[in-house]
């Protein structure tokens, strides 16, 4: 599908700036396109609840200065 | 010397700045004529009996109650870098001149309100200040960028519309708010401008936040907790995300991800969608217990979306004052440690200050953005040869802002993209290298979860 669009809109293969775009950088989108694995959504949840926690005594800390 | 003009003289050549009668001699003074160096400043016109909205509700909530005969005016202090008289002045205002407006117009660099209330060193405190922000490109390295915040201010002198664009600031002022007051206060100048929230003096917010209460005297104030914080923002219809760099740090599984962790937050929040942070600090002195400050951040320069170096508006210093990192912005090099007393400065929190509409919340799309982008890019670049410039971005904006962006870039199925009903606030994952985008991730930021992208735009490198 990708191929197609880049044939479609005619892809430079040049940047305005004259520097050489890396074309294996759209290609690499497919994989980027997969959707999240359901043990990657696991991780993050249990990650989220760690890098989250709080003490109350740490929100009461007053800024005095 | 005070140039001459046809009645009492208002404008003055900068050297009398610090004079008492005018900025008078503090150490914010003595930075705010610092960094109006850059500029070139010349000139100043001081503007007497000016009432300014934030002191006149304070003066009515706490000076006025008090023995000493406090006065409700304020000077403004107006800084130029032109040649501008008194002549020029008085010369617009009694013939309008449109070239002499133009003149006056480009040369305006901003304002200084200085109070009638003196601090513990009896100096005059410094309120609201709009001075012009430092430009964009950075003029010792041509390859650094600044991002500023800085809202558009209108200002009216005598008649005569000036503009400044900068975020405002002002000192704490101990009887009405210590520094995480004036910190929150000066963020609602932008949250204002974002999201249609109310502005309210520094007493003010002092009177809202310890609705939730704490063990110490509300006025004169002691300083704010984070909840009480939390707390002024919910009770301006806000909500406010807490995060804590080195808990994400300190996750085993992101720690080689996360090197950047302070860095990427800011950019996911100022970089397009100019929202200011809120930094809590703990700063350690040589001897006893740790002390906590809180200051805006209120930009940061960057090369190549490298940061470099941050902004802050911090009550005890300035403006825009410039923070350099010591450990990638974990902990950080400021004014503070000019003082011998103290040792270090280390980031404790932030809080985000944002609308209750943006559910997605930093951490959630972050773990996203780390552990299915990042980290498959990094892999990519190590086995496969992959540009090793290319690099994965993370940031908030809104979708005026976004489709305002894509209107004149090359991307493809333009036109559906832009019909396409979009969230009014979006997380962007964008894939760069060498200054060039190659593909943007969207994220519903009003979904609760980011499980997968709403839509995704492939620009054409231009």
């Amino acid at each position: 599908m990708l191929r197609f669009w880049i044939k479609k809109m005619n892809l430079k293969l040049k940047r305005g700036d004259g520097m050489a775009i890396d074309e294996r950088l759209y290609e690499l989108k497919k994989e980027f396109d997969e959707p999240i694995s359901q043990e990657l959504l696991d991780e993050i949840e249990t990650i989220n609840q760690t890098i989250g926690n709080v003490s109350v005594e740490e929100l009461l800390r007053q800024f005095t200065i | 010397m005070v140039p001459t003009g046809k009645e009492s003289p208002i404008v003055y050549p900068i050297e009398e700045a610090l004079r008492e009668e005018h900025l008078d001699n503090s150490h914010i003074s003595n930075y705010i004529l610092n960094y109006l160096t850059y500029f070139n400043v010349k000139y100043f016109l001081k503007e007497e009996k000016y009432v300014d909205k934030d002191y006149m509700i304070d003066y009515s909530k706490f000076y006025a109650r008090s023995f000493e005969n406090y006065s409700k005016f304020t000077n403004r202090i107006h800084f130029f870098t032109g040649d501008i008289s008194n002549n020029d002045i008085n010369l617009l205002l009694e013939r309008f001149d449109k070239k002499l407006y133009t003149k006056i117009f480009d040369s305006y660099l901003g304002f200084v309100v200085v109070k009638p209330v003196k601090n513990s060193r009896d100096h005059k405190l410094i309120g609201r200040t709009i001075l012009r922000t430092y430009n964009k490109n950075v003029e010792e390295n041509p390859n650094e960028r600044r991002v500023m915040i800085k809202p558009k201010n209108i200002v009216n002198l005598f008649g005569i519309r000036l503009e400044v664009e900068s975020l405002p600031f002002q000192t704490q002022d101990r009887a009405v708010g210590a520094c995480a007051t004036t910190a929150c206060w000066i963020s609602l100048n932008q949250l204002a401008d974002l999201f249609e929230t109310p502005k309210s003096s520094l007493a003010e917010i002092t009177e809202k936040s310890i609705s939730f209460p704490s063990e110490s005297r509300n006025f004169p104030s002691t300083g704010l907790n984070y909840l009480q914080i939390k707390n002024y923002y919910n009770s301006i219809g806000l909500d406010s995300e807490f995060i804590i760099p080195y808990l994400i740090f300190n996750y085993p599984r992101l720690r080689k991800l996360s090197e950047n962790l302070v860095g990427d937050i800011i950019k996911a929040y100022i970089k397009e969608y100019n929202l200011p942070i809120f930094a809590g600090l703990e700063i350690k002195p040589k001897n006893g217990n740790p002390l906590y400050h809180a200051v805006i951040i209120s930009g940061y320069r960057h090369e190549k979306g490298e940061v470099k170096k941050l902004y802050i508006h911090d009550d005890q210093i300035g403006p825009y004052s410039r923070v350099t990192s010591r450990d990638n912005f974990f902990s950080w090099i400021d004014a503070w440690l000019s003082n011998p007393k103290f040792t270090s400065i280390t980031i404790d929190k932030f809080v985000i200050p944002i609308y209750p509409k943006i559910r997605l919340t930093f951490k959630n799309i972050y773990l996203v953005y780390l552990l299915k982008y990042k980290e498959k890019l990094q892999e990519k670049i190590k086995s496969e040869g992959i540009n090793p410039e290319s690099k994965y971005e993370l940031f908030l904006t809104d979708v005026k802002k976004y489709k305002k962006f894509l209107l004149d870039k090359p991307i493809l199925e333009k036109t559906e993209k832009l019909k396409k009903p979009f969230p009014r606030f979006l997380w962007i994952i964008r894939l760069e290298a060498e200054n060039a985008i190659y593909y943007d991730y969207i994220y519903d930021a009003t979904a609760v979860y980011a499980i997968n992208p709403y839509d995704n735009i492939i620009y054409r490198c231009s």
